[in-house]
C-alpha cells in the first residue's frame, strides 16, 4: 500500500486544513523523518492514516471523540482524507468522526466514503463507516489491530507483535498468508473421519436390529434356525399334497350328485309348466280371433282417414269464401265515402282563387311599405343633419360676431393709443395734428393697454377666418335642408302607392300577408288529401271483390272432392267384410286401433306357443335322464366335500407361511452378510481417514494442527528474514527462534524465543531490554514484510511507519538500525519514522516538519540535511 | 614544504559498546610527537574529525587539547568537515581560529579563498573542500533546478571554483572528503548516499600538486600517486583488522614534485580477530598477542556452547563481539534445503507434516485419499465462486 496524499482538518492539534502530498514531498527518497517538538502532532499524522482506513486511532490511547481539535471553530468540520494506491489501483477514502459540536446539542454523525480512481475519474464505491471499514479490511488484508502490528508500529506498542501470545500471532499469520485453507483441509479430514465413524456405528446398529427381528442372538444361530425351518417345510409339503388329492375326490362326487339332483328338479318343473299351459289355451284362442279382425280393419284405415280429411277441407274453404265476400262489401263502402268527400272539397275552388288574389296584393303592399319605411328613416337622418348644420352655423356666426367685436375694440384701442401718443405730443398752443386746434381740452389718456399692431392684424385674420367658416356652415345647412326636402317629397309620393285599407306600417302588412298565404296553403293541402283518400279506397275495393270471387270457386271444388273420398271409403269397407260402419268400428274398438297394441298381442301369442313347446321338450328330457335313479343326498355330499377342502387349505396355508418365513430369513441373512462386509470396509477406510484426521487435527499424541504447522514453517521463514537484520543490528549476538511454552511443554504454537549467542541459551522475548526489544520488533516487522511479499497471493507491505523507539538505542546501535532502514530503500519500501532523536534528523535528508504554534500545528515537507 | 596528512579521526566514536576516546588520546599524542619529530609545517585533517554531528564532551575536549598542542608547537592545522561531522557546528570560529593558524572549512560556500602557506620556495595554495551533498552544493553555487547534480558533478563545481582562485603555475594542495572511484571501503565508513552513485572521478584533482583525501579508512592511493587517502587514525571495525594505521608525511618540493611516506602509529589496544574452538583458545599459547586487545572471537565449535560469552571474557577481557560461523552456516544450509511453503503444493506440505509428526512414511493409499479430499474441496470452491 502506497500513500499518495493525506489531508486533514481540525484533527488533533491541526486546527486548519493540512494537505500533504507524499508523492511530491518525498520525491525519490523512500525514507523520511517526521520531526517536530513534543506535542506538535507527529503521532497525530499516523493516527490520521489509521483513522482514515479503519476508523480508529493508531494507539489504543486515543479514541474517536478525542480526535477533534479543541481550538477549531464550531462550523469547521473534522475530517481526514487519504489517497493511496494498492498495486496499480488508486483509492481515496474520506472519513469524519462523530463528535459534539460546541454550538449544538446533538452530535454530528460519523461519515465515511470510499472512492476508486479509474482512468483519471473517481467512482464512489462504498459509504457508511462500518461498510467502508469492512471494505478496506478486505482490500488491504488487515484489520486495524493487525495493521498496527505490522505496518504501523505505534509508540510504546511496537513490541505487541513480539510479546503477544501464540494465538494472536496465529491470527495475524492467517490474515497475512491466507492459511485458512489448511485449517479448512483439517476440518474436512475430521468431518470425513467422523462421517465414517457414524456410518460404521449405523451399520452395527442395523445388524443388531436385524438379529433382534429374527429373534436370534447371532448369525450362526440364525443359520441353524433357518436349516430347521427348511426341514419342517419339506414335511409340510408332503402332507399338503395328500390332502389335496382327497379334496379333489370329494369334489368330484359332489359335482355328480348335484347334476342328478338338478335333473330331478327339472322334471318336476316341466310337469308343472305343461299343466298351466293347458289352462291358458282357451283365452289365447279368443285373443287370436280378435286379432284377426282388427288386422283386417286396419288395412282400410287410411281410406277412412282420407275421407275425413277431405270433409274438413271442404268446411274450411267455404268459411273462407264467406269471409272474403264480407270484406269486399266493406271496401266498397269506404270507396263511396271518400268520393263524396272529394266532391265537397272541389266545390270550395272559388274561395281559393279569391285567397290567391289577396295574397298577391299583400305582397305588393309589403314591398311598398318596406320602401316607405326606408325613406322615412332617411328623411329623419337628413333632418337631423340639417339641424346640426344649423347649430354649427349659429355657433360660427356667434364666434364671428365676437371676433368682430374684439377686433373693433382692439382697433379702437389702437386708435386711442395713436391718439394718446399724439396727445402726448400735444402742447397748448401747438395745433393738433388731427384737427388743427390749438386748444386741447381733453387730450386722450391711456386707459387700457395699447395693443400692438401685430395683435390687431391677428384679430383681423381671425375674424376673416371665422367669416369664411360662417359662410361654409351656411352652405352646409342649405345642402342638408335640400336633401331633407327631396326625401320628404319621395316619401309623400310613396304613400300614394299603398293600397287603401292597408295600414302603411310594414309590420302590419307583413302579418296580413303571412296570414293570407297560410290560409291558402291549408286549403290546398286539404284538397290534395281528399283526392288521395278517394284513390286508395277505390283500389282496395276492387281488389277485395276479386279475391272474394276466387275463394268461392275454391270452396266448390273442395266440396266435390270430399264427396268422392267418402264414396271410396265406403267401397273399401264393404270389401273388407264389414257390412256396416258399426261392425267396422267394433273391430277397431279401444286399443285395437293402434298398430303397436296389435303387434304386441301377436307377439304374446307367439311367445305362449313357443313356451308351450319348450316345456314339453324339457319334460321329455328330464324324464329320460332320471329314468331309474333316485334323488341323491346333497347335504351329506356337501358336508364331506367342504371338510376335505378345509383340511387341504389349512395345510397349504401352513406351507406357504413357512415358505415365507424362510424367504424372509434368507433375506435377512443376506443383509447381515452385506452389512458385515460393509462394516469391515468402513473400518478399513476409517483406519486411514481417522489417522489422517488425528494427525491433521493435532490430537494426542500429535500436538500440532496442520495449519499451525504451516504457520510455524512460514514463521520460521519470517524469523530467518528477521534474523538477517537482527544479526547485523545486534552484532551477531541475538537471533529469534521458535520457542517452547513457558511451562516447558513441547512447542506447538508460535512462541518466540531469543537465542543469545553469548550464553548459548534461549530465553524469552520479555527478557530483552528496551532497546534490544525495539531492534527485535523492528527486525520482525521487516522480516514479516519480506516474507509476505515472497508468498504468492501475499499482500505487498511497501509502506511502514515507526513511531519512536529510537531514543532507547545507543549511538552505535542507532547507526546499525539506521543502516538497516536505509538499506530498505533499495527494496522500494517507503519508511516513515517519527523521532525526536537529533542524529536521525542529521542522517535522513527528507523530513516532514511539524511545527507547533498557538493557532495550531502545521506540517510540510522539507528536503535537506540537518537543520541549519 | 613538509606536512602531515591524516583523516578520519572519528573522535567520540562508540565501538564495541565503549567510547574510544582514551585510545584516541593515546594515538593522538603519538601523532603530535610524530609531527614534532618530523618538523612538519602543518597538519592536514581531511574530514570526519568527529564521529557524530553532536559529539560527546570528551571528544570536543580532546580535540581542543590536540589543537592547542599543535599550535603551541607552531604547527598550522588545516581541517575540513566530513560526512560524519555537522558542517555548521564544525564551522565554528572559522575567522577567529584563522588568526591563530588553525584553518577550517565546515560549510561549503560559493566563494571561498584558499589558505596560503608560505615556505621557502613560495606560496602553497591549499583548497579546503569540505564534504557537501549535491543538495547543499546546488544551494551554495545556485545551480538551476533542471540541471542534475550528483556527487561527481558537485565535486567538479567545487574544484572549479577553488581553482579559479589559484594563480597558474603555483603549487597547490587539495583537501577533500569523498569516495573516489576505485577505492576499497570498509564497513565502518558510512555510505555517502544510499542507492545512488556517490563516487567521484579522480580526474578532477589532477591539476593539484597533491590531494589529501579522507573518508576511506584504509590508507591507499586513488587513481594517481599524488591522490591519496591517509586512512583512519585507529581501526574502527573488524574489517580493518588487517589494515595499517598511521599518517602520511608529505614532502612538497619547490617544483611541485611530491613524495609521501607512511608512518605507522601504534595504538594502545589493537583490534583483531581470533578464530578457534573453545578448547584451543583456552590454551595459553594459542594466541601470543596481548589478550587485552579489542578482540572478536569466531568460535569454530559446531555444538552449542553454554555461556560462551562469559567463558571467553575470562580469556579476553576486552571481548567486543562473538560469532559462531559454523553454527550459523548449518542454519543457513537448513534454510536453503527447506522449501518455501508458498511454492509447494498442499499435498506435499501435508506429506511433510505427516512424516514429521508421525515419523512414518506417507502411504500411497493415504495419498490417494488426500487427493480425493483436495479435489472435492477445490470443486466446491469453484462452484461457490
Amino acid at each position: 500500500m502506497r500513500i499518495r496524499k493525506l489531508s486533514l482538518q481540525a484533527f488533533g492539534p491541526y486546527v486548519g486544513k493540512v494537505a500533504l502530498d507524499f508523492a511530491r514531498g518525498l520525491g525519490e527518497n523512500r525514507c523520511f523523518l517526521i520531526h517536530g517538538m513534543t506535542g506538535a502532532g507527529k503521532t497525530t499524522l499516523l493516527d490520521a492514516i489509521c483513522f482514515a482506513l479503519y476508523g480508529k486511532a493508531s494507539g489504543s490511547l486515543r479514541t474517536g471523540t478525542m480526535l477533534r481539535s479543541d481550538k477549531a471553530a464550531p462550523e469547521t468540520e473534522t475530517w481526514v482524507e487519504l489517497e493511496f494506491a494498492l498495486g496499480a489501483r488508486g483509492y481515496r477514502v474520506l472519513r469524519s468522526p462523530a463528535y459534539r459540536r460546541e454550538d449544538r446539542k446533538s452530535a454530528t454523525r460519523a461519515r465515511a466514503e470510499l472512492y476508486v480512481q479509474r482512468g483519471g475519474e473517481e467512482e464512489l464505491l462504498v459509504t457508511g463507516t462500518s461498510e467502508v471499514t469492512e471494505y478496506l479490511e478486505t482490500l488491504t488484508g488487515f484489520r486495524c489491530e493487525q495493521f498496527r502490528q505490522v505496518v504501523l508500529l505505534p509508540q510504546g506498542e511496537f513490541r505487541a507483535f513480539l510479546m503477544s501470545d501464540s494465538r494472536r500471532r496465529g491470527e495475524l499469520m492467517q490474515a497475512l498468508f491466507h492459511t485458512e485453507r489448511y485449517a479448512a483441509l483439517e476440518k474436512r479430514l475430521k468431518e470425513r473421519a467422523l462421517d465414517l465413524a457414524a456410518w460404521a456405528r449405523d451399520c452395527r446398529a442395523q445388524q443388531a436390529q436385524l438379529l433382534m427381528q429374527a429373534e436370534v442372538a447371532s448369525a450362526e444361530e440364525f443359520a441353524a434356525a433357518l436349516a430347521q425351518q427348511e426341514q419342517a417345510l419339506t414335511a409340510c409339503r408332503e402332507r399338503t399334497a395328500s390332502l389335496r388329492l382327497a379334496h379333489e375326490e370329494q369334489q368330484r362326487r359332489l359335482v355328480s350328485g348335484q347334476t342328478l339332483a338338478a335333473a330331478f328338479a327339472r322334471l318336476a318343473q316341466a310337469e308343472k309348466d305343461c299343466a298351466s299351459d293347458e289352462k291358458k289355451k282357451e283365452s289365447v284362442e279368443m285373443f287370436r280371433a280378435q286379432l284377426a279382425q282388427a288386422q283386417q280393419a286396419a288395412a282400410i284405415l287410411d281410406k277412412e282417414r282420407q275421407a275425413a280429411e277431405e270433409a274438413a277441407a271442404e268446411v274450411r274453404s267455404s268459411e273462407e269464401a264467406e269471409r272474403l265476400a264480407a270484406a269486399a262489401a266493406r271496401a266498397k263502402q269506404a270507396a263511396t265515402q271518400a268520393a263524396q268527400q272529394l266532391a265537397a272539397q272541389q266545390e270550395k275552388e272559388e274561395e281559393r282563387a279569391a285567397l290567391r288574389r289577396k295574397v298577391q296584393q299583400l305582397e305588393l303592399a309589403k314591398r311598398a311599405a318596406a320602401d316607405a319605411e326606408r325613406l322615412a328613416h332617411a328623411l329623419a337622418a337628413a333632418e337631423r343633419r340639417e339641424a346640426a348644420c344649423r347649430v354649427e352655423r349659429i355657433d360660427t356666426e356667434t364666434a364671428a360676431e365676437q371676433a368682430k367685436l374684439r377686433l373693433e375694440r382692439l382697433q379702437a384701442l389702437e386708435r386711442l393709443g395713436k391718439a394718446v401718443s399724439l396727445a402726448r405730443g400735444l402742447e397748448d398752443g401747438t395745433p393738433c395734428p388731427v384737427c388743427g386746434s390749438c386748444s386741447h381740452p381733453h387730450p386722450a389718456e391711456a386707459q387700457d393697454v395699447v395693443p400692438e399692431e401685430q395683435e390687431v392684424h391677428e384679430a383681423a385674420k381671425v375674424l376673416e377666418k371665422l367669416r369664411q367658416r360662417v359662410r361654409g356652415a351656411q352652405e352646409e345647412e342649405q345642402k342638408a335642408a335640400a336633401a331633407a326636402a327631396a326625401l320628404k317629397g319621395q316619401l309623400a309620393a310613396q304613400k300614394e302607392n299603398l293600397p287603401e285599407g292597408v295600414a302603411p306600417a310594414a309590420a302590419a302588412v307583413n302579418r296580413a300577408w303571412c296570414d293570407a298565404s297560410r290560409a291558402l296553403q291549408e286549403s290546398e293541402q286539404v284538397l290534395k288529401q281528399c283526392e288521395e283518400a278517394s284513390r286508395r279506397t277505390e283500389t282496395a275495393a276492387s281488389a277485395s271483390a276479386a279475391s272474394a270471387k276466387s275463394a268461392a270457386a275454391h270452396a266448390e271444388q273442395q266440396r266435390a272432392r270430399a264427396v268422392q273420398a267418402q264414396q271410396q271409403f265406403a267401397a273399401a269397407r264393404a270389401d273388407a267384410g264389414f257390412s256396416t260402419q258399426a261392425a267396422y268400428d267394433a273391430a277397431l274398438a279401444g286399443r285395437w286401433r293402434e298398430k303397436a297394441h296389435r303387434d304386441e298381442v301377436a307377439q304374446h301369442i307367439r311367445a305362449f306357443e313357443d313356451a308351450a313347446l319348450r316345456h314339453r321338450a324339457a319334460w321329455e328330457d328330464a324324464a329320460r335322464e332320471t329314468a331309474g335313479q333316485t334323488a341323491p343326498d346333497l347335504a351329506a355330499l356337501k358336508a364331506a366335500a367342504s371338510a376335505a377342502e378345509a383340511a387341504w387349505r389349512q395345510a397349504a396355508r401352513q406351507e406357504s407361511e413357512t415358505t415365507l418365513r424362510i424367504e424372509q430369513g434368507k433375506k435377512w441373512q443376506a443383509s447381515l452378510q452385506k452389512l458385515a462386509v460393509e462394516e469391515k470396509s468402513i473400518e478399513q477406510a476409517y483406519g486411514l481417514a481417522g489417522r489422517l484426521a488425528q494427525v491433521a487435527g493435532g490430537e494426542q499424541p500429535y500436538r500440532i494442527h496442520f495449519q499451525t504447522y504451516i504457520q510455524r514453517s512460514i514463521f520460521r521463514d519470517v524469523m530467518d528474514a528477521a534474523n538477517e537484520r537482527l544479526g547485523t543490528m545486534s552484532g551477531q549476538r541475538y537471533a529469534l527462534a521458535l520457542g517452547s511454552q513457558s511451562d516447558g511443554r513441547k512447542a506447538d504454537g508460535l512462541e518466540i524465543a531469543v537465542y543469545d549467542a553469548y550464553t548459548g541459551k534461549c530465553r524469552e522475548a520479555q527478557s530483552l531490554s528496551g532497546g534490544e526489544s525495539f531492534l527485535a520488533s523492528l527486525s520482525l516487522a521487516l522480516g514479516l514484510a519480506d516474507v509476505v511479499e515472497r508468498y504468492a497471493g501475499g499482500i505487498r507491505l511497501d509502506t511502514m511507519f515507526i513511531d519512536e523507539g529510537f531514543g532507547s538505542l545507543d549511538s552505535e546501535t542507532l547507526d546499525l538500525a539506521i543502516e538497516a532502514l536505509l538499506k530498505l530503500q533499495e527494496g522500494g519500501r517507503v519508511i516513515g519514522i517519527i523521532s525526536h532523536v537529533e542524529e536521525l534528523a542529521a542522517r535522513i535528508p527528507c523530513r516532514l516538519e511539524v511545527t507547533k504554534s498557538p493557532e495550531g500545528s502545521a506540517a510540510h515537507f522539507v528536503t535537506g540535511t540537518a537543520r541549519q | 614544504m613538509r606536512f602531515l596528512h591524516t583523516a578520519d579521526w572519528h573522535l567520540g566514536k562508540l565501538f564495541g559498546q565503549r567510547y574510544m576516546t582514551e585510545d584516541q588520546r593515546y594515538v593522538l599524542e603519538e601523532l603530535v610527537a610524530l609531527a614534532v619529530d618530523e618538523d612538519v609545517q602543518a597538519v592536514v585533517i581531511a574530514g570526519d574529525v568527529y564521529d557524530r554531528a553532536v559529539p560527546p564532551a570528551e571528544a570536543v575536549a580532546l580535540f581542543d587539547e590536540v589543537l592547542a598542542h599543535l599550535v603551541g608547537k607552531g604547527i598550522a592545522v588545516l581541517y575540513i568537515a566530513g560526512n560524519h561531522d555537522s558542517a555548521a557546528r564544525l564551522d565554528f570560529g572559522r575567522e577567529l581560529l584563522a588568526a591563530s593558524g588553525v584553518y577550517l572549512r565546515g560549510c561549503v560556500r560559493g566563494e571561498d579563498a584558499p589558505v596560503v602557506l608560505e615556505d621557502a620556495a613560495g606560496p602553497v595554495y591549499f583548497s579546503l573542500l569540505p564534504f557537501a551533498t549535491p543538495v547543499e552544493v546546488r544551494a551554495a553555487f545556485q545551480v538551476p533546478r533542471e540541471e542534475p547534480l550528483d556527487f561527481d558533478a558537485a565535486m567538479a563545481r567545487q574544484v572549479q571554483a577553488a581553482r579559479a582562485q589559484i594563480p597558474d603555475g603555483c603549487r597547490s594542495v587539495a583537501v577533500a572528503h569523498a569516495f573516489l572511484a576505485g577505492g576499497r571501503s570498509a564497513s565502518s565508513e558510512r555510505p555517502l548516499s544510499v542507492g545512488g552513485t556517490d563516487q567521484v572521478r579522480p580526474a578532477h584533482f589532477l591539476p593539484y600538486s597533491y590531494t589529501a583525501l579522507g573518508h576511506l579508512h584504509g590508507p591507499q592511493r586513488a587513481g594517481a600517486e599524488k591522490i591519496r587517502y591517509a586512512g583512519s587514525l585507529l581501526k574502527y571495525s573488524f574489517d580493518e583488522a588487517a589494515q595499517k594505521k598511521g599518517a602520511l608525511v608529505v614532502e612538497l618540493a619547490a617544483d611541485g614534485a611530491v613524495e609521501t611516506r607512511f608512518e605507522a602509529l601504534a595504538p594502545r589496544h589493537d583490534v583483531r580477530i581470533v578464530r578457534g574452538t573453545l578448547e584451543e583458545l583456552r590454551q595459553a599459547d594459542f594466541d601470543p598477542l596481548p589478550h587485552d586487545d579489542y578482540v572478536r572471537v569466531d568460535l569454530l565449535d559446531r555444538a552449542t556452547i553454554l555461556n560462551a560469552y562469559d567463558k571467553l571474557t575470562a580469556i579476553y577481557p576486552n571481548l567486543f563481539a562473538l560469532t559462531r560461523p559454523n553454527w550459523q552456516a548449518a542454519q543457513a544450509e537448513e534454510l536453503r534445503l527447506r522449501p518455501q511453503a508458498g511454492e509447494v503444493s498442499e499435498l506435499a506440505l501435508f506429506r511433510d507434516f505427516y512424516e514429521e509428526m508421525t515419523r512414518e512414511t506417507f502411504s500411497p493409499d493415504q495419498q490417494k485419499y488426500l487427493e480425493a479430499v483436495l479435489e472435492e474441496m477445490a470443486r466446491e470452491e469453484r462452484e461457490e465462486v
